[in-house]
Order: C-alpha cells, then structure tokens, then sequence
C-alpha cells in the first residue's frame, strides 16, 4: 500500500530528493501505478511467461 | 521549377505559417539548400537521385540531426553537444533523395500525448488552434496536416504517431516493433519504442516506408533475419484473399458513439461485416502503462537526482513517482506482456486485419485536464492513448487512417479529424497498407489539409 512514508523511504534508498511541493503529487501518481499494477496482479501467470523486456515479435 | 526553388519555397511557407501552430523547433535552411541542390545536380545528370526525389521531410526532434543537440522536447538536452551524426533513418530518407527541412516540436521526452510543452510551447492542432495536435509526435502531425511538408517522422511508444496522426486527421504508421532502425534516436522506454512516418497519401507513406527499411547493428532490436519487405509494389493488390473485422468490446466502449460509427463506415466501405474482441486489452494497456513508469522515469534517474525543476512541469511528478516504483510491479508487467501476446495472436487465425478506432474522440482543447467519453469524464492527457497502448504493448504494426470529422462532446466548435487503427500481425505491414490503401480508393479515408493562415 503506496503512502506518504513508503515514498519518503524509497526516495531515501534512491538518493532522490522530493521536495514538499511534489510529495503529494508523487504521491498520488504512484498510488494511479499501484491501482494499474494491482490489476495485473489479477492474472495466474505460468512459470513460462517469463518478462520480455526486449520484444521480438 | 528546380528541386532548389522548392525548398526556398518550402522554407519561406514554414517561416509564415508555423507561427500559428508551432509546429518546428529548428529549421535546417542550409543542409536543406545544400542536399536540394544535390538533387537538383542529380537531375540536371539525367540521374535519379532516388525514390524520394526532392520531397521535403522535417523529423520529431528527438532524432539526431548532425550539428544539433537532440532536444527531445527538453530544457535539459540543450546542454547535450550537438550530434555528431544523423540518426539511420534520416540518412535513409536522404539517401533516397528527400530534403529534411527542421525538426518538430514534442511532448518533453516524449512522455504525453498532447503536445503541450511548457519549454517550447504547444503545438496547435492546424484544423482547430485551441485544440490540442495530439502527441508526443504532436509537432509531425501538425505539420502534415497544415501542409507545411508532406512527410515527417515521429516516434510511438503507446501511441504517440498514432494519436497525433488521429487528432490532426494524416496518415501514419507504426510499424512492427523492431521493424525501422531507432538508431540515433533519444530513447523513451527501450522495450515500448517504435518510429515511423506521417504522410498525406498511402503512396507517400509506403514509399518513405520503404526507403527506411532494413536491418541495422545500431538498434538492437532491428536486426537479421528481418529486411526489406517493400509495400509500395504492392499497394494496389486489393483486399482479395484479407479478412477484415472490427474491434467491439473495449476499442468500442471506449470511444464515443461517433468515432465508433466512422469506424463501422470504413469497414462498411471494405465489405467487411465481421467483428472481433481483442482480449484482455485492458491488462495490456495496464502492463504497458506500468512498463511505461518504470524504464521512462528510470532513464532519466540522474537528472532527476540533480536537477528535477528543469524538467517539464506536467511531467515531474510522474517521472518522480515512476522511479519509486517497486520492481515486482514492472516485472509482473513485463510477463503479462508475453501472457497477453499469447491471448491476442490466435486472433490472426481468422482474421488478417482488425479496424479500431485510435483515439477515444476528437482532440481536446489546450490546458484542458479532463475529457468526455460516452459521458464519462476521465483525465485527458492519459487517456488519449487507451486505444492504442493496447496494440503498440505487443508490438503489432499499425497505419492510421484518417476517417472524417466529429464533434467534440466538450465544445460546440466545428468537427475535428479522428483516426481508425489498421491493425496487422507482426511483420505483416504489407496488410495494414493493402487495407489503407482499399480505403482511399474507395474515399472512405482521405487526408485534407488544414487551412492555417500568416498569423503575424
């Protein structure tokens, strides 16, 4: 579950700052990723769907 | 009239009319004199300098240019030293005898699909200024479309040909991922990058198309056993022996009704009766938008350490929040890709062409934040692309068409242009141009040009 705190922490880890004025905004985007990311959590995937971060179609 | 007299020509209209829609960045008035005077020596010999003998061209400023800092939309790149070289498809396009002319305006590293650039301002759409051009190609579809010049290139990474090409109402096409070299060009999302060209006819979109063809070591991913499948020789073959249906389901709850009745008046004009469901499009949109957050932020992860504020505005928090994602997210998306693509490819057993529409509805207005689809009312800037993330997600090749006009459900303006997804198995752009060219015959797609006028 994306919060404030989670995005204070990995920013840390990352070395990235965030000011105050973006904390919310941030805040709220990785929430919309989290929301889309969850749907995909949705689906049973087999061992053999491996990631296919270079497409070759 | 000289090739040289043309481009004079061409220059001088660029300088009077873009300032109305903002369309070019930079113009390259002395390669372009130099390379038309080739041509014209070419001519002058009783040689042909190549297929694209003369035909201005101008290019999304995110190729290389040599001489020029690849800006991509940026602040930040104009720090970069200027490119020491062209990017592969520019020489290509040169070496078949085109003219490149500038380079165009785009949404800051190409994350957007309106073209609202709070840097180099926004592109307007040539057939409504208040409106938006679509994006992040918004400047190459503008310039098609105000007959600036009749061929550009973009890039497309969830639709940013295909949106642009619908909301300014040209031809374009994003071809199979892998299939035009990317080389020399500044990078969005590595697994997700197409380029292609815009054009105003499906000749002149094939032939561009066929001079950038082949395989090149500078991109990864264009490489043998792939070559040159030319599409031009082939154009007149008709529909006989293709298959064609259209998308229900969410390319048509997804769009309005109007978009969706162009989209039924195209296929009517082909024959073609038949309807299918993509499956899952929404996860395959949701896995490219997550794959999207993660390797675009990622790219940039040092600017974003050193110097967040100079990045575009609408875009920082994205990036901001992209790079904190954690890295189950993006490889649970990555495998529901592969998973997707084995749902999607049966389709191809029934079918050889599937008609969609490519945006929601016609463009919004510029600075508007929300739109209306069906009488829902969802964010504007994202949501212009969720009929085309779903296909560019699998790497599909597509040509936009240009379908007519309609109103938007915003405003009581006049109609504006929308775009239909002709849509193919990968490596077979030989079908998508076949169906587009069956519908120019038959006037059921065809481009007109947008008249801008001096605005000075």
């Amino acid at each position: 579950m994306i919060d404030e705190a989670y995005v204070i922490a990995a920013a840390k880890a990352l070395d990235l700052a965030i000011t105050p004025g973006h904390l919310p905004g941030v805040v709220a985007n990785l929430q919309r990723i989290e929301a889309i990311a969850e749907s995909l959590d949705t689906i049973a995937l087999a061992p053999e769907d491996e990631a296919a971060p270079v497409w070759m179609p | 009239m000289s090739v040289t007299a043309r481009i004079e020509r061409v220059l001088a209209d660029i300088r009077a009319r873009d300032r109305a829609i903002n369309a070019f960045v930079d113009l390259t008035e002395e390669r372009a004199l130099a390379q038309a005077r080739r041509v014209d020596r070419f001519l002058q010999a009783g040689r042909s300098p190549g297929r694209l003998s003369g035909i201005p061209f101008a290019v999304k400023n995110l190729f290389d240019v040599k001489g020029l800092a690849t800006l991509a939309g940026s602040r930040i790149n104009r720090e970069l030293p200027p490119a020491s070289r062209d990017a592969t498809l520019v020489r290509r396009l040169e070496n078949a005898g085109a003219v490149l002319v500038g380079t165009l305006n785009m949404d800051e590293y190409a994350y957007g699909f309106s073209t609202e650039n709070s840097h180099y301002g926004p592109t307007r759409n040539p057939h409504h200024q208040a409106h938006v051009a679509g994006g992040s190609s918004g400047g190459s579809a503008a310039a098609v479309a105000a007959d600036l010049v009749p061929l550009t290139l973009g890039s497309d990474t969830n639709g940013s040909i295909r949106v642009p090409a619908s909301f300014c109402g040209v031809w374009g096409l994003k071809p199979t991922y892998g299939r035009l070299s990317r080389a020399g060009t500044f990078p969005f999302v590595g697994s997700l990058d197409h380029v292609g060209p815009f054009a105003q006819s499906v000749a002149d979109l094939a032939a561009a198309y066929d001079a950038m063809q082949g395989t090149d070591p500078g991109d990864p991913v264009c490489r043998p056993p792939r070559s040159v499948e030319t599409v031009s020789d082939r154009l007149e073959a008709g529909l006989e022996g293709l298959r064609v249906a259209r998308a229900v389901g969410y390319f048509e709850d997804g769009a309005e009704p109007a978009v969706v009745e162009r989209v039924a008046q195209a296929a009517a004009a082909l024959g073609a009766t038949r309807t299918v469901e993509v499956p899952d499009a929404a996860l395959g949109r949701a896995a490219a938008f997550v794959i999207t957050a993660a390797e675009g932020a990622q790219l940039h992860l040092a600017n974003l350490r050193k110097r967040a504020e100079d990045f575009e505005p609408l875009i920082q928090d994205r990036l901001l929040a992209g790079a904190l994602m954690p890295a189950a997210w993006y490889l649970q998306a990555q495998r529901v890709r592969r998973w997707y693509y084995r749902k999607v490819m049966p389709l191809f057993d029934s079918v050889d062409a599937i008609l969609a529409p490519a945006t929601p509805r016609p463009a919004q207005k510029i600075g508007q934040e929300t739109f209306t689809v069906r009488g829902r009312t969802m964010l504007a800037r994202p949501n212009a692309g969720m009929l085309t993330q779903p296909i560019s997600c699998i790497g599909l090749p597509v040509v936009a068409a240009p379908v007519g006009a309609v109103a938007d459900p915003d405003d009581s303006g006049a109609p504006l242009p929308v775009g239909m997804q002709i849509i193919a198995a990968p490596w077979r752009e030989d079908i998508c141009f076949r169906v587009a060219r069956a519908l120019e015959r038959a006037g059921a797609a065809r481009f007109v040009a947008a008249k801008t006028q001096c605005s000075s």
